[in-house]
């Protein structure tokens, strides 16, 4: 199911695909629209692919590898999905 | 002259319209221009004669221009890794007796560790070309320093670990001879250059006459895309990336296959080596390396088949070239490694060091002839082939990076100043975590201190305070019980 593009629907679906990538229940940190890699800890390189095809997913995106280069803090993120979704 | 000098002299003389490093947003580069670019360094080199270079740098075209004009100029070279804490890289250009420091890209901070003796590689480089290739400006013996890695060291302090360039060229046609001679074709290079794995992709890539594909931050996150976009031929990473890889291709199909895949740097889980054949051609061998940097990048390997479903990881394989090994038993006599022996892997012949410098007083070798390497990992030998049990010390593999624990629990113990602590690795594959068990009167609310003394990769990931550490019966630190205290991990 698609899920509209807000800022607590985008921090959600970072987090839940942190906590299965990192298979933890809880993370270090809450996500929020703060956060980056590296905070919380979970987002490292290695999850960093999970939270790409998860946000894919989610928000229902065709998105492109070179997309990628904005997936590294939920800011710009928003903001680059924000753009495409509103295209 | 070593047998690698004069492959890679070949290369130069006869590929100089191939491109020898690929540069996605810049124009490629040939060997000619690449050539040109290792002379204006050597240049340089020659007028400040230094006693080491220091080479700072990631993966990027500076830093190999400036590898291989050490090489061609018989100078010992420092790799250092930008990411160091300023601190740890003072240290290491001081243990490294680095005269001369070679940079990629512009570093403002660069005066508070290397005032007065650094150099932008790429401003050298650019110079007028003094030649087109490199040129071998000294006589050169085997047994002379070519590199001088510094790792953990369980003490706090970098170890400095010289290799020889002998050690250097019986790896590279080692390597060679056993995993198949490759002429061209496009490698990728994701190992940071502090990393002497980084060393296998420099040297064996241009000795092949091939071109070097350097990973940017963004590939390193997106494997997957990185092989099939570059148009990756032959693959060497640590086995995480596989299992990054693996998660970013999902169920797509792969466009662009390898022709060859090595893993070295930890151990290769059976599922990550076999769920990467996706990326490799039906005919394409993969490897796993085994070796540590005393012993020249890697000294054994294995060539994987069909997974054994009784092995949850791949057996280290066999030496090869003229690398021999031993094992040291549980009682402590040294035997030969036939079937059934267990025990630590000794490593012999001419990949090992012969040494730590500046510190040469850690007692790591034994025997006379072969004179053995004691590696600290636990094998036994099954089937012929060497399996790797775990370590005798404290020392680990963390996402590619040999950890001391007790180097950690040092700089730990410096910034805080209390009297004790023991960093402890949980949980298992892709979630290992360190973590910290500390000694004081009070709770320590901010550990940022510790980021001037330890590299990211480093820092632990939680800490708990104890008025008093768990120890055992022994007075020594109880590991096992920090490991099994209530950790939110």
């Amino acid at each position: 199911m698609t899920v509209e593009l807000e800022e607590t629907s985008l921090c959600t679906v970072i987090e839940d695909a942190l906590k299965t990538a990192s298979k933890s229940e809880a993370l270090s940190e809450p996500v929020t629209m703060n956060s980056r890699m590296g905070s919380p800890r979970e987002w490292d390189s290695l999850s960093f692919v999970a939270v790409f095809i998860a946000v894919s997913q989610a928000f229902d995106v065709d998105l492109d590898d070179d997309d990628a280069i904005h997936f590294q803090a939920v800011s710009p993120m928003y903001q680059f999905l924000d753009e495409i979704l509103n295209e | 002259m070593t047998q690698l000098h004069s492959e890679l002299s070949d290369v130069f003389c006869h590929n100089a319209n191939v491109v020898a490093v690929a540069r996605p947003r810049n124009q490629d580069v040939t060997y000619q221009a690449l050539g040109g670019m290792i002379a204006n360094v050597q240049s340089l080199i020659a007028t400040r004669a230094p006693k080491a270079v220091g080479i700072l740098g990631t993966r990027s075209l500076e830093a190999y221009v400036a590898v291989m004009a050490c090489f061609f100029s018989g100078v010992r070279f420092v790799p250092l890794n930008p990411e160091l804490p300023n601190e740890r890289l003072d240290k290491i250009i001081r243990y490294g007796q680095v005269d001369l420091l070679l940079h990629d890209g512009k570093r403002n901070d660069i005066d508070s560790f290397a005032s007065g003796f650094s150099s932008d590689i790429a401003e050298v480089a650019a110079g007028e070309d003094t030649s087109d290739k490199p040129v071998l400006s000294k006589k050169l013996q085997a047994s002379d320093i070519a590199y001088q890695m510094f790792t953990s060291g369980s003490t706090g302090e970098p170890k400095g670990v010289p290799i020889t360039y002998g050690s250097l060229s019986h790896y590279v046609s080692g390597i060679r001879a056993t995993t198949g001679h490759d002429t061209g074709g496009r490698f990728s290079q994701l190992f940071d250059l502090s990393f002497d794995l980084s060393m296998h992709d420099i040297f064996v890539a241009l000795a092949s006459g091939g071109t070097l594909v350097p990973a940017s931050n963004i590939d390193l996150m997106m494997p997957h895309s990185y092989i099939q976009k570059k148009c990756i031929d032959y693959w060497f990473s640590v086995p995480l990336v596989a299992s990054v890889a693996l998660r970013g291709l999902g169920d797509n199909p792969v466009k662009h296959k390898l022709k060859k895949a090595m893993f070295c740097g930890e151990q290769l889980p059976t599922e990550y080596a076999t769920g990467f054949r996706a990326f490799v051609e039906p005919d394409g061998p993969i490897y796993n390396l085994y070796g540590p940097t005393e012993a020249t990048i890697a000294f054994t390997a294995k060539h994987f088949k069909d997974a054994d479903p009784d092995l949850a990881v791949v057996p280290l394989g066999e030496p090869f070239g003229e690398n021999v090994i031993g094992i040291r038993t549980h009682e402590g006599e040294v035997v030969e490694a036939d079937e059934g022996a267990e025990g630590e892997l000794l490593l012999g012949g001419p990949q090992v060091f012969s040494g730590y410098y500046p510190d040469n007083s850690v007692e790591c070798f034994v025997g006379e002839d072969p004179r053995y390497y004691c590696s600290g990992d636990l094998v036994r030998v099954k089937n012929g082939e060497l399996h790797h049990i775990g370590r005798i010390d404290s020392q680990i593999k963390l996402r590619g990076y040999r950890i001391e624990l007790g180097d950690i629990e040092a700089a730990f113990r410096k910034a805080f100043g209390c009297a004790a602590a023991a960093a402890v690795v949980l949980g298992t594959g892709e979630s290992r975590e360190i973590v910290l068990a500390y000694e004081h009167t009070k709770n320590i609310d901010d550990f940022s201190l510790l980021d001037a003394h330890l590299p990211a990769y480093m820092r632990p990931a939680q800490f708990m305070r104890f008025e008093k550490i768990p120890t055992n019966i022994n007075g020594k630190v109880d590991r096992k019980t920090i490991g099994k205290m209530q950790w939110a991990l």
